[in-house]
């Protein structure tokens, strides 16, 4: 796809139905009413300042107390004067969904007196080159539990934090600052790091730094998230609990089967609730995003499923008494995201209880005296956005704190996370804690169930695999060499390897001197291997196609650089010519920027932006050297070449400037050095395949349209006549595919890719093409689904099906089997 | 919205409006007036839920009216509006991302069959979701609002270059996810 293309289809998403946008009336009867329903405007500085006096004239006035400055870092009373209740806990509006509030004078006491929270700020993070309200920061701040005093813990950081958990006794935070987690006092000091065994001093140990740690209500024992090195999301990474006392660090094996986040303890520090993510690949082109809530007892044992299957859960919380957990789910509807609805359920998954209705909670957590605190955003009527606590048996809300008294901004209340002060519990035991090496406990994860081996149709049977790379597309190019042993090279990367049909195994040869992803590889016929051009794999700005060429000798086993053409080019075709010369015709040239997928998959390739060559050139392996000979009528991209057996080659079809695929041929003969039209396809293709039959005809199958959909169709060119005929058709549409001409003459088809414009599936499907009753004959499946594969015939008439890629919801991947069929 | 009073606004308060606070209330209502579709449009178009639209244009005009002293020039308000209303955009989009693809499209895409156009609509959707907030919103100026990179930078308060190179790399990822998501990737 043309960036023009893209651009276009991009303001066509936007621009939706093509009908202006009109604002709600609900929306413009709310945006007028401003001046009238908002505080008035302020002056920049002078009207903060005032606010912030008359706020606290306002408390004294309403209170008769004041909050003292108590907080983090600096010296605070133990037991701070209240704030006054009236001027904190305010009746809900009228018409909210929940019942009038309940003043529970009580619980500030036993809720400490500060809360800490996340939110973010504007300030230039060192990675970032932008302004700072683009690239804001995510920092812990502090303030007493009515607003007052509320500061950034430690003031200017240029790294995100997360608020962890507080120690029962309330006198220490525990947070997270970038990779690692650390301690300070309540009442000030310096913080200390936290050490479970993994942290950014570790990194390439195995794991990644441990995160999300919280503490047991004894002080003595924290649950927090090991992560191997190469973890995705959940999946490598493992709930880990600490004894402080004797560092002994368990690693909850059971859990590590599809992970786990936000772990928290029990009451009695017995059991674990934490949220898993997942995926499910429902048929769409990305897998939907799930969550729930787990149970696993902390000696490993019980793991189970708290939340009902079908409801996403995360944010788990165990209650004080041990009764309840809250959690937050998307609810009715409700995309998936930072907000939610606040349910409890009981810890045996009994009970489901909902108690917000508005979707824009996120992040509960209990408070110690038994009230769940989460954090409202806006958007809702009837509430005030700010922090706020539910009675878990009424339902009952209450605003502990707005958005606005804390001076967050309304629309960056996601990206806050409150936890409440507690007393009176235990201390957590101080650092420097010292983790032993960390030991599995509990049941192992269940073993998911080994893949099935496909199972292959008759003929076929599965070979040694190439050996593995990165992306598991040796095979990229597979050649035939004199000894019968096949080469096989890497899509992006220069390792190659040797097939040996008598054993059945591939063995590592050398190298080539450059990554040639898409170009061409030609047995020369003096028992070298040419390969041209291709694509460098390199990421943008540092990538493109190479000019130059390489000689593979299998005598030495080694690559070595030889001439170069007069342009650099990529998914050209390659044809060995009778007098020893190869031809190189077509393909793309350009700057370079392929995508990952582009590289892949030949069918994303951007023929369109990219330049179809009609320039082609010849290699003389003697001179070592190319020479431009003529050029096509046409460039061409994606096209199919054949030898004739008169010495000329067809060249069919390809994709031209724009997306269309051509439907001309055109032939070109080795004595003249020119190029001719020749009769035309039925239709237009490109991505197809064409192969030379034992009697001279050449078979063209499947391959792409103009219209991008997919060919079952087959056609016969005949050089005698230089026309092309319709010649049955193919049970699967195929583009990508393998056609290979065996012994008998008949034409093996194998994989490919098949789209019918709404959906599409990369096929394990094969099918025969019988030329003298000129129809294909399904003959089962090769194993695995692959496509833009390579299939090479054996000396002994068998065929080498090897490389390629799948595509899965996560995109492209390479396929690392070989499998042969005997005719 | 919640229009009960709170701390703030009776801090904030004076006791008595001025023919001065009147014409204020006036000029904001005629440019909220104004300027209301084509904000909730481009609010609609980063956010693409419209409840969200709504509430971020809401929140913005809302964030307007606090700023409006800093409004030396009622002619500029556009400029000066965009730059507020983007802000709130691009804020909620971020927190929307706890995972790095934007799960709600996702969520969209996993609702059953579609027709082709809509298919199309929805990968492109979802590419356009998993971009960070920031290309979002560089994308919706320049394709959604059509301005110029000059405009954009200067909406945004960025250098033109850093326009230049959100677009790039925004439209690479476009690109690369559309490849993924449907390697026929072409024109249907």
């Amino acid at each position: 796809m043309s960036d023009r293309e893209l651009e276009r289809r991009v303001r066509a998403w936007y621009l939706e139905d093509g009908q202006p946008v009109r604002a709600p009336a609900a929306l413009h009867e709310r945006v007028v009413s401003i001046p009238a329903s908002a505080p008035a405007p302020r002056r920049p500085l002078a009207g903060r300042r005032g606010f912030v006096l008359l706020a606290a004239a306002a408390l004294l006035l309403a209170g008769g107390a004041v909050v003292t400055g108590s907080a983090i870092l600096r010296e605070s009373p133990v037991v701070p004067p209240l704030p006054s209740q009236a001027a904190i806990v305010r009746p809900e509006p009228s018409g909210s969904p929940l019942a009038a509030p309940t003043v529970r004078g009580s619980a500030i006491l036993r809720n400490g007196n500060l809360i800490a929270f996340t939110r973010p700020v504007a300030r230039v993070r060192p990675e970032c080159d932008v302004d700072p309200a683009s690239c804001p920061v995510v920092r812990i701040f502090v303030a007493g539990v009515d607003g007052s005093d509320a500061h950034e813990l430690f003031p200017g950081g240029t790294t995100d934090q997360v608020v962890l958990d507080w120690s029962p006794d309330g006198s220490t935070l525990l947070y997270g600052d970038g990779p690692d987690q650390f301690l300070v006092g309540a009442r000030g000091g310096a913080s200390q790091p936290l050490d479970t065994g993994c942290s950014s001093a570790t990194l390439g140990t195995g794991c990644q730094p441990d995160s999300q740690l919280a503490v047991s209500l004894d002080g003595a024992h924290v649950v927090f998230v090991r992560t191997a090195t190469e973890a995705q999301d959940d999946d490598g990474t493992t709930i880990a609990t600490m004894d402080l006392a004797s560092g002994e660090v368990a690693l909850l094996s059971s859990t590590s089967a599809g992970g786990g986040s936000l772990p928290g303890w029990s009451p009695d520090g017995t059991r674990i609730v934490f949220s898993r993510y997942g995926t499910k690949d429902d048929g769409g082109p990305v897998p939907r995003v799930t969550s729930g809530e787990f149970v696993v007892d902390a000696d490993g044992t019980n793991l189970r499923r708290l939340t009902p299957p079908d409801q996403d859960a995360f944010w788990g919380s165990w209650s004080p008494d041990g009764e309840r957990i809250a959690f937050l789910s998307p609810g009715d509807g409700q995309p998936q995201g930072a907000f939610g609805d606040v349910y409890t359920i009981r810890p045996d998954g009994s009970d489901l209880r909902r108690l917000t209705f508005d979707g824009r909670a996120t992040t509960p957590t209990w408070t110690p005296d038994g009230r769940i605190l989460y954090v409202q955003g806006s958007g809702s009527d009837g509430f005030l956005p700010g922090f706020r606590t539910l009675d878990p048996a009424t339902g009952t809300g209450t605003l502990l704190v707005s958005a606005d008294a804390l001076g967050i901004p309304a629309d960056e209340l996601a990206q806050v996370r409150a936890a409440l002060q507690p007393v009176g519990g235990e201390a957590i035991v101080a650092p420097p804690w010292s983790p032993q090496t960390a030991v599995d406990v509990g049941p192992a994860a269940p073993t998911p169930s080994p893949t099935p081996v496909p199972d292959l149709g008759p003929g076929f049977a599965w070979t040694g695999a190439p050996p593995a790379t990165p992306d598991g597309s040796l095979g990229a190019t597979a050649t035939r060499l004199a000894d019968g042993r096949v080469l096989v090279t890497e899509l992006c990367g220069t390792a190659a390897a040797l097939y040996d049909p008598a054993t059945g195994t591939f063995t590592p040869t050398g190298s080539l001197t450059v990554v040639r992803a898409t170009g061409s590889a030609t047995l020369l016929r003096d028992g070298r291997v040419l390969f041209a051009g291709g694509y460098n794999c390199a990421p943008a700005g540092e990538d493109g196609m190479w000019a130059s060429a390489e000689l593979y000798d299998p005598v030495t086993g080694t690559f070595s650089a030889t001439g170069a053409m007069a342009v650099p080019r990529e998914s050209q075709t390659a044809t060995l010519l009778a007098d020893g010369r190869v031809l190189i015709a077509g393909g793309i040239t350009g700057p370079g920027a392929k995508t990952a997928a582009a590289i892949t998959l030949a069918s994303v390739r951007l023929v369109d932006t990219d330049h179809p060559l009609d320039v082609t050139e010849l290699y003389d392996p003697a001179a070592g050297t190319f020479s431009r000979t003529g050029s096509m009528q046409v460039g061409r991209s994606g096209h199919a070449a054949t030898l004739l057996r008169d010495g000329r080659v067809l060249v069919t079809g390809g994709g031209g400037e724009g997306t269309a695929s051509r439907t001309s041929a055109e032939l070109y003969d080795p004595t003249s050095g020119t190029w001719h039209r020749t009769g035309s396809m039925g239709t237009g293709r490109w991505l197809h395949t064409s192969s030379l039959l034992p009697d001279g005809q050449v078979l063209i199958t499947g391959g792409r349209s103009p219209k991008d959909s997919v060919y079952r169709s087959a056609e016969l060119y005949d050089p005698d006549t230089g026309t092309f005929s319709p010649t049955g058709s193919m049970h699967d549409g195929r583009q990508e595919q393998s056609a290979t001409v065996l012994d008998n003459g008949t034409v093996l088809i194998a994989g490919g890719y098949w789209s019918d414009g709404q959906h599409w599936k990369v096929l394990s499907s094969a099918e025969l093409y019988d030329p003298a009753a000129r129809t294909f004959t399904q003959i089962g499946s090769i194993g695995t689904p692959r496509m833009s594969h390579s299939a090479v015939e054996l000396d002994d008439g068998r065929i080498l099906i090897v490389g390629g890629a799948d595509i899965g919801a996560a995109g492209a991947k390479g396929v690392g089997s070989a499998v042969l069929y005997t005719p | 919205v919640d229009r009960s009073p709170d701390l703030i606004e009776l801090a904030d308060r004076s006791p008595a409006r001025t023919r001065a606070d009147a014409g204020r209330d006036a000029a904001f209502v005629r440019l909220a007036d104004e300027h209301l579709d084509r904000a909730y449009g481009l609010a609609r178009a980063i956010l693409r839920d419209p409840t969200d639209a709504q509430d971020a244009t809401h929140d913005a005009f809302v964030q307007a009216w606090r700023k409006w002293e800093t409004l030396r020039d009622p002619d500029r308000f556009e400029a000066w509006f965009d730059r507020i209303l983007v802000n709130t955009c691009r804020n909620r989009l971020r927190s929307s991302h706890r995972r790095p693809t934007d799960i709600s499209a996702e969520v969209a895409l996993a609702t059953g069959d579609h027709a082709a156009g809509a298919e199309e609509r929805e990968v492109l959707g979802a590419a356009i979701a998993s971009l960070s907030a920031d290309h979002q919103v560089v994308v919706a100026l320049r394709f959604y609002r059509d301005l110029t990179v000059a405009d954009i930078a200067a909406r945004l308060g960025i250098p033109a270059g850093t326009v230049n190179s959100r677009l790039h790399y925004a439209m690479q990822r476009l690109h690369d996810a559309i490849g993924a998501a449907d390697p026929a990737g072409n024109d249907r």
